[in-house]
């Protein structure tokens, strides 16, 4: 927040977030409510992954973490902001116990480690919490208030989005968010100057997992229900997509890439019916499989042509514009 | 004991499957170092197009396996062709994503051209078994898979190690640079590694789905043999054809064993749960190299 | 360029018999060494002496077989490396191994990470803790770039910098952690003349106004014989001699290990 332009831009990011579901048709608002709540997973993938350069495979297994306890907690009667907190606690340490193979392997060893870690704890979940079926999550309420429209739903997850953006803000600018980048830059320079690259790695898998626990909880919560189906391994694979289409280092990144993956698959959504009706003789799902082709043609074409992201692109667009007209 | 024989003969012949698939996998990460994430995606891919040259067109099954087989080449010399190119070089991240992007995309086709039903494609092998010395019986199947995998595994040993071109593969895969700076054409071995890796995949695809049926989720069998070449220590390809049978075997035998305990499941748990003891001790695999970084 | 030896003896650091194989090659053979307050040490020898193995048992990324190192009277053979860093161990290195992706200033402060207190609840809320001791790290990181010349490039990105000015970025960043003894691998490495001698004041400057002990690793024999205190030299991972330049100069053992042209130049001097 350096100039006066950006704090105008945040104000009126602001304004128009909570403005919004005034101004738009009830439909269009479940695509927000989905895209705050996938900015709060990813998120705790630009710090993980972006910042700290841990490939996690695995980020909707911990997110279903979180929505499980969350929803027991919930039917138990706990307080939302409670559940809210111990869900993304429970992501957290889950996250820290499958991140341990990251004090030993890197790179492509664990990346599959973390696809490992997705399977077995779909398998935990699914043979020991009920997790097929799952758990139905009743409407929290604070003070009586109870979210049980999408209006307010809405509200719910837009304030914990922006709240939990503050965070990551303040994290990555204090000397956490500096021991990530070190830790992924070079590790070992990173430990000669101090930096405790276990006790980084392993806070960078809670961190990053805490906020996967939160927004799992905040899924399931809009969906009225906690099941592993809602948590798939596509998810996965799209939300790395995400900050590498919208940058990998920062929040922006993680906002760009999210509403553009999302907008994406919303087409692939939208579109499908028409082209069942354009194609009969195609077997198969259109809905379920088009918005996947889109998605995975999107992120094919960009990391062969745009592999630094949207965030990039911008910069170079805007300093084309201020070089006007010297620029190519 | 003839239980165990059984369990343990099922899992040496789905192993040698994995080795494989895993053998077309570590090719092209010892080459471009790229782990192909969407080998599963492209086994059952070739799979689908043999069940479409059987059935749907009437093909005769020869001329069909060999079609399938090409398409598995052609598939292979696309990617390299189109997307290889802009992976070079870039982060790891990228490559991981690109390729199991490209996978979902595959699985989004395959989805789309072919249903979610489970096909099957012709009977490629008799039906029953034959018992040996009264303890164990051995399905015909079973018999297929370890004969025809030795067969192309010796094939692709001999191409390996005694042509030219497998001896230009080898150089790509120690030193890129210097391989080319030897006057081996690099593109060409990449084109050729992208090939043959696609070429056992769709062998193995056409096996496996002989018993297992055809359908976009069997393509996690990819992951059961990057499991493979991930404890056989991507680098070491004798190493992954001893492992691929291991893991077959340690998975059946935990599937017979702890499904009863844990409700099922354990057979398409135990590759993993295996890879990560494994890395726990040795963290670049068995067989693996360790790479010493210079300060 | 002469520098006064210091009279003051106190020890800093000590080798004590230090050995290193990998597996059958023998790379330190008992290495024994003390660096004393307030000098410059430099290590010589020709390529695959083990100087750079020496240099990473000193920062802990090797433990050696064999031997203590002890720093400041207390045992460190064993102790991790970031906790070296804590201790006051700065280090600078042949390969660089900066943050391509961060600023100088951000590489720097990168430095500053031990002498950070705010804890994570506060670095969460931000506000007041963690910006007042931003800010008054920041004073501190501009201090050396003030010190090391660099305030035009302080907002680059470090991997647009080119070779020599990187060079003093990894040295700033081992700045900033307060050391109080520098080990540095081969500063003059790929420089020029003017670059080498810039560095050569910024080592002499520190060595002054910090009064830290320097441990130097460096092939440039005219910098070498110009700025050091005393001089150790190793070849096939034995020290073979050690004393003050002028005594390294006209060793004939020394000589023998750097064979002929070397001679000339060490001669020349």
């Amino acid at each position: 927040m350096q100039t006066p332009f950006q704090w105008v831009m945040l104000v009126l990011g602001l304004f128009l977030t909570f403005a919004l579901p005034f101004l738009i048709p009830s439909d269009l608002l479940n695509f927000f409510i989905k895209s705050f709540i996938t900015i709060t997973a990813v998120l705790g993938i630009t710090l993980l992954t972006g910042n700290c350069g841990q490939i996690s495979l695995g980020h909707t297994a911990f997110m279903a973490v979180g929505a499980f306890v969350g929803a027991i907690l919930l039917n138990q009667g706990i307080p939302l902001i409670l559940s809210l907190v111990l869900a993304g606690l429970a992501g957290g340490i889950v996250g820290l116990i499958f991140g341990l193979p990251a004090l030993r392997i890197k790179g492509f060893y664990l990346a599959f480690a973390t696809l490992a870690a997705f399977y077995v704890i779909q398998f935990i979940l699914i043979h020991y919490f009920g997790g097929v079926v799952g758990h139905s999550v009743p409407p929290p309420s604070i003070f009586g208030l109870s979210f049980n429209s999408d209006f307010r739903i809405y509200y719910l997850i837009a304030s914990t989005c922006f709240m939990m953006t503050y965070f990551t803000k303040n994290i990555t600018r204090c000397k956490w968010g500096r021991a990530f980048i070190a830790i992924r830059d070079h590790d070992i320079a990173a430990n000669t100057l101090g930096v405790n690259v276990y006790f980084y790695k392993l806070m960078a898998f809670f961190i990053g997992c805490f906020y996967a626990g939160v927004a799992g909880l905040l899924l399931s919560i809009y969906m009225g229900w906690a099941s592993v189906d809602h948590y798939s391994l596509t998810n996965c694979i799209w939300y790395l997509g995400m900050i590498i289409v919208g940058g990998m280092h920062s929040m922006s990144g993680a906002y760009m890439g999210v509403f553009f993956i999302l907008g994406i698959e919303e087409l692939g959504i939208v579109i499908a019916p028409k082209l069942a009706e354009l194609f009969p003789y195609l077997s198969g799902s259109m809905i379920g499989a088009i918005p996947i082709i889109f998605v995975g043609l999107v992120l094919v074409l960009f990391i062969m042509f745009e592999p630094r992201g949207l965030v990039h692109r911008w910069e170079i667009i805007k300093t084309s514009m201020r070089l006007f007209p010297f620029s190519n | 004991m003839g239980k165990i024989l059984n369990y343990i003969i099922a899992g040496l012949a789905n192993g040698c499957i994995y080795s494989l698939i895993a053998i077309g996998f570590v090719l092209i990460y010892k080459s471009s170092s790229i782990l192909n994430f969407a080998q599963g995606a492209i086994v059952i891919l070739s799979a689908f197009v043999f069940y479409s040259f059987t059935i749907q067109l009437g093909i005769p099954i020869v001329i069909a396996i060999l079609l399938a087989l090409a398409f598995g080449a052609l598939l292979g010399f696309v990617i390299e062709r189109f997307i290889l190119d802009r992976l070079i070089g870039q982060p790891i991240l990228a490559i991981i994503i690109l390729t199991l992007a490209f996978s979902e995309f595959l699985k989004g086709i395959m989805n789309l051209g072919w249903g979610t039903d489970i096909l099957s494609a012709p009977q490629l092998f008799p039906r029953g078994n034959i018992t040996i010395l009264n303890i164990a019986t051995l399905d015909y199947s079973r018999i297929a898979f370890l004969v025809i995998t030795f067969v192309l595994i010796s094939i692709f040993a001999i191409f390996y190690n005694k042509t030219k071109i497998g001896l230009a593969m080898k150089a790509t895969s120690d030193d890129t640079i210097a391989a080319g700076s030897v006057g081996i054409r690099v593109r060409r071995v990449f084109a050729v590694t992208w090939i043959i890796s696609c070429i056992t995949a769709a062998a193995g695809g056409i096996l496996v789905t002989n018993v297992m049926g055809i359908h976009y989720k069997v393509a996690e069998i990819g992951y059961k043999a990057m499991a493979v070449a991930l404890v056989g220590g991507l680098q070491s390809l004798p190493g992954i054809i001893i492992i691929g049978p291991v893991m077959g075997i340690l998975e059946f035998l935990s599937a017979a064993y702890l499904d009863p305990l844990v409700d099922g499941g354990m057979r398409d748990l135990a590759p993993f749960i295996i890879l990560l003891i494994v890395l726990i001790f040795r963290p670049s695999g068995i067989f693996g190299w360790e790479r010493i970084e210079r300060i | 360029m002469k520098k006064e030896i210091q009279t003051s003896k106190q020890v800093s650091l000590v080798a004590d018999k230090v050995s290193l194989s990998f597996g059958k090659i023998l790379v330190l053979n008992n290495v024994s060494f003390h660096v004393y307050e307030g000098e410059i040490l430099s290590i010589i020898g020709p390529n695959g002496a083990g100087k750079t193995s020496l240099l990473n048992c000193l920062s802990g990324f090797y433990k050696p077989d064999s031997g203590r190192i002890t720093y400041r009277g207390e045992e460190i053979t064993k102790v991790p490396i970031h906790r070296r860093a804590k201790l006051g161990i700065g280090r600078t290195f042949q390969g660089l191994q900066l943050f391509p992706g961060m600023t100088v200033i951000n590489n720097i402060m990168s430095g500053r990470h031990i002498r950070m207190e705010t804890n994570f609840l506060q670095a969460f809320l931000h506000w007041p803790w963690v910006h007042r001791e931003e800010i008054s790290h920041r004073e501190v990181v501009e201090e050396i770039i003030d010190f090391l010349e660099m305030e035009a490039i302080r907002h680059e990105v470090v991997g647009n910098l080119g070779y020599g000015l990187r060079k003093r970025v990894d040295l700033a960043r081992a700045l900033a952690l307060e050391p109080k003894i520098l080990i540095m691998d081969e500063p003059m490495a790929g420089m020029n003349m003017e670059e080498k001698e810039d560095m050569a004041r910024f080592i002499i400057d520190i060595e002054e106004f910090k009064s830290i002990p320097i441990i130097l690793v460096e092939h440039d024999m005219e910098v070498v014989m110009d700025i050091s205190n005393r001089i150790m030299v190793l070849d096939w991972g034995n020290v073979i001699a050690e004393g003050k330049p002028e005594e390294i100069r006209t060793n004939p053992a020394v000589i023998k290990a750097y064979l002929g042209e070397a001679e000339e130049e060490i001669q020349h001097y």
